[in-house]
């Protein structure tokens, strides 16, 4: 096994056990980085002097004895998280020149452990997207097969842990953009409940919806990242005030008497989104019945909004997008025309110089939406519809302690396939949208594969802060099967 | 007409075409409504307005392709008025959100070097943009 293979646990005890310093592993990291990265392109921008300097400290923090479980860990971000002096992008032209003078509190924490920092991963532009097609730097392809996508928005940090370029990943998760590249590149990638973890720092798409999580190569790493980032921030008033348990001490193996939902309309009442794909179909039975026999128990739920949700995220995350990216204008950091005659003009010119399509499109649909005469109509409708679907959840966590889902309909899909069809690439999201949009905790685990050899992932929903009942079902799963186990061959 | 009313008046061809017949002028009027805002959601001219508000330069071609993709899930997104949502409460966030008040301490700020170091123009301790007033 190559030190880029190990996971956050393993490399952790190898270097207090000292078989390996974190100089070492950091190396290593760097050498596979530039070796995969041309086939791959999970990267905006590698760092390998502050990789190197991170990993020395660590060797003398890990040496006095004080080493946490992240010390000398090498990992990687996805380009949302504002780095301190190094530049930090979004994806976008706008912010190709932006170097922020602040980090973000989840980064921080990690640094504050004596994490390893590799470099900021690619993304769709401003996280608007599925396929990490949208990024202004180039696409970022799946290490499973590379002329698929990696999925969105957080492609580069799922497709860095498939290539093995991280031992994990930061990503954040407005509609899916957590899970559903963890799912197509088959690694775990949890979204934690609204509030659990501080967005201080992390660029803002729809901030009614926005979330940071980790990508990881198994759930006991996920457990440990979680733990990492989640807690209260001063600086983030949306941030929840309630305690951080031990995430990896939940890890028991055990789901004996837990209560699984199966909600019927992402199984049967699939008329409207073309159906599953016959693989995941098959994933999910295996899973169910691996469930079973765990001695979980599965009831048949419904969640009766379920068709309404893309509609509902398209409305309010497109308002919020075109009111957060307002601040996009050429004044005080970013991309500044230098063809503009007046103020308005230059910010006008700066803007439309400096985003990408699908950015201009959702800025178009939120002000639309959000615009006089049309306010009622969509805006407050939408944000009615998701009381509703709110309240599916609400009233379906009466019964059972999680949900079992697939994380998206189909496999990944080949790159360029929905460029030109925004509206298809908004439906692939459609299993991942409604936890969002309820503010709850869902993760995605490796399930399974396609039958062209693609990654399927399961998605495990729980209530707001049971993240630590679906990391103990995920880890349990894990436990009983060997898909977490398999590597891309790049 | 305005978009405004079309909006809100929106119903089925069918239910117009049923009801009872007070006001020809009024049943006309709404079934020119219908079909216009059921053929097109959104027009060039709405584009171009969009964009405006949105500080957006368009180009023809950009123009053209978000008439046409933005019709298009601007009627998907109609489904949205199969619910019937009158005594439903709007959620703006998912959990409780009440005013998050600290204890009003002095702390360090970011100094105005920081603050100014991504600036595309300065002056002195100032951000720098076109002449606004001449």
């Amino acid at each position: 096994m190559e030190l880029f293979d190990l996971t956050i646990h393993e490399l952790h005890n190898k270097l207090i056990a000292g078989e390996v310093s974190s100089v070492e592993a950091t190396t290593a990291m760097l050498a596979r980085i530039e070796a995969v990265e041309p086939a791959v392109g999970s990267f905006i921008t590698v760092t390998p002097e502050q990789a190197l300097a991170d990993a020395e400290a660590a060797d003398r923090r890990i040496a006095s004895g004080n080493a946490d479980v992240l010390t000398g860990i090498p990992l990687a971000l996805k380009d949302i998280f504002l780095t301190e002096g190094i530049r930090t992008t979004c994806g976008s032209r706008i912010l190709h020149n932006f170097i922020p003078p602040y980090s973000a509190t989840s980064w921080e924490k990690l640094r504050n452990q004596g994490a390893v920092l590799l470099g900021k991963l690619n993304q769709d532009e401003f996280a608007m997207g599925s396929s990490s097609e949208s990024s202004a730097f180039g696409i970022t392809r799946n290490p499973w097969n590379t002329e698929y996508i990696p999925g969105g928005s957080s492609g580069g940090s799922a497709a860095a842990i498939a290539a093995r370029q991280a031992l994990a990943t930061l990503g954040t998760d407005t509609g899916g953009s957590i899970r559903q590249p963890s799912s197509h590149c088959g690694c775990v990638g949890l979204k934690p409940t609204y509030g659990r973890v501080s967005r201080y720092g992390v660029i803002a798409y729809a901030s009614s919806l926005d979330q940071v999580g980790p990508l990881t190569r198994d759930v006991t790493d996920c457990a440990v990242m979680l733990g990492a980032v989640a807690g209260h921030d001063p600086k983030d008033s949306t941030s929840v005030d309630t305690p951080v348990p031990d995430y990896t001490a939940g890890l028991t193996g055990s789901v004996e008497g837990l209560r699984i939902g199966l909600p019927k309309e992402y199984f049967h009442d699939s008329n409207s989104r073309g159906g599953l794909d016959p693989d995941v179909q098959t994933a999910m039975d295996r899973a169910i019945e691996t469930y079973r026999g765990l001695g979980a128990e599965f009831v048949d739920i419904s969640l009766p909004h379920t068709d309404y949700a893309v509609a509902t995220y398209y409305l309010i995350a497109t308002a919020e997008a075109s009111s957060n990216l307002a601040r996009y204008d050429g004044v005080r950091f970013g991309h500044r025309s230098e063809q503009a005659e007046s103020l308005i003009d230059m910010m006008t010119k700066s803007r439309s110089e400096g985003f990408g399509m699908e950015v201009k499109r959702r800025i178009m649909l939120g002000t639309y939406a959000l615009s006089s005469g049309y306010y009622d109509a969509y805006y407050v409708k939408a944000q009615k519809v998701r009381t509703l679907i709110m309240q599916d959840f609400t009233r379906a966590f009466e019964r059972v302690d999680a949900i079992l889902t697939p994380v998206a309909p189909t496999p990944a899909f080949k790159i360029g396939e929905k460029v030109d069809d925004p509206l298809q690439m908004y439906l692939s999201d459609i299993f991942t949208i409604p936890v969002n949009l309820a503010g709850t905790c869902a993760m995605s685990v490796p399930a399974g594969f396609s039958a062209s050899g693609l990654p399927i992932g399961l998605q495990l929903i729980g209530k707001p802060f049971g993240e630590e009942t679906i990391l103990r079902a995920a880890h349990a799963f894990e436990q009983a099967t060997e898909w977490h186990t398999r590597k891309a061959n790049i | 007409m305005s978009r405004k009313k079309s909006a809100s008046c929106f119903r089925k061809v069918n239910e117009v075409v049923k009801r009872p017949v007070s006001c020809y002028i009024c049943v006309l009027q709404e079934y020119h409504m219908i079909t216009e805002f059921a053929t097109m959601k959104i027009t060039a001219a709405e584009v171009e307005h969009v964009a405006q508000l949105a500080r957006l330069e368009l180009s023809a071609e950009e123009k053209s392709l978000f008439v046409g993709q933005m019709d298009a899930i601007l009627g998907y997104v109609d489904k949205l008025k199969e619910l019937s949502t009158d005594d439903v409460q709007p959620t703006s966030h998912a959990i409780p959100v009440e005013n998050a008040f600290r204890p009003d301490r002095e702390a360090p700020s970011i100094g105005v070097e920081k603050a100014l170091a991504n600036a595309p123009d300065r002056a002195e301790s100032f951000y720098r943009v076109p002449k606004v007033i001449e």
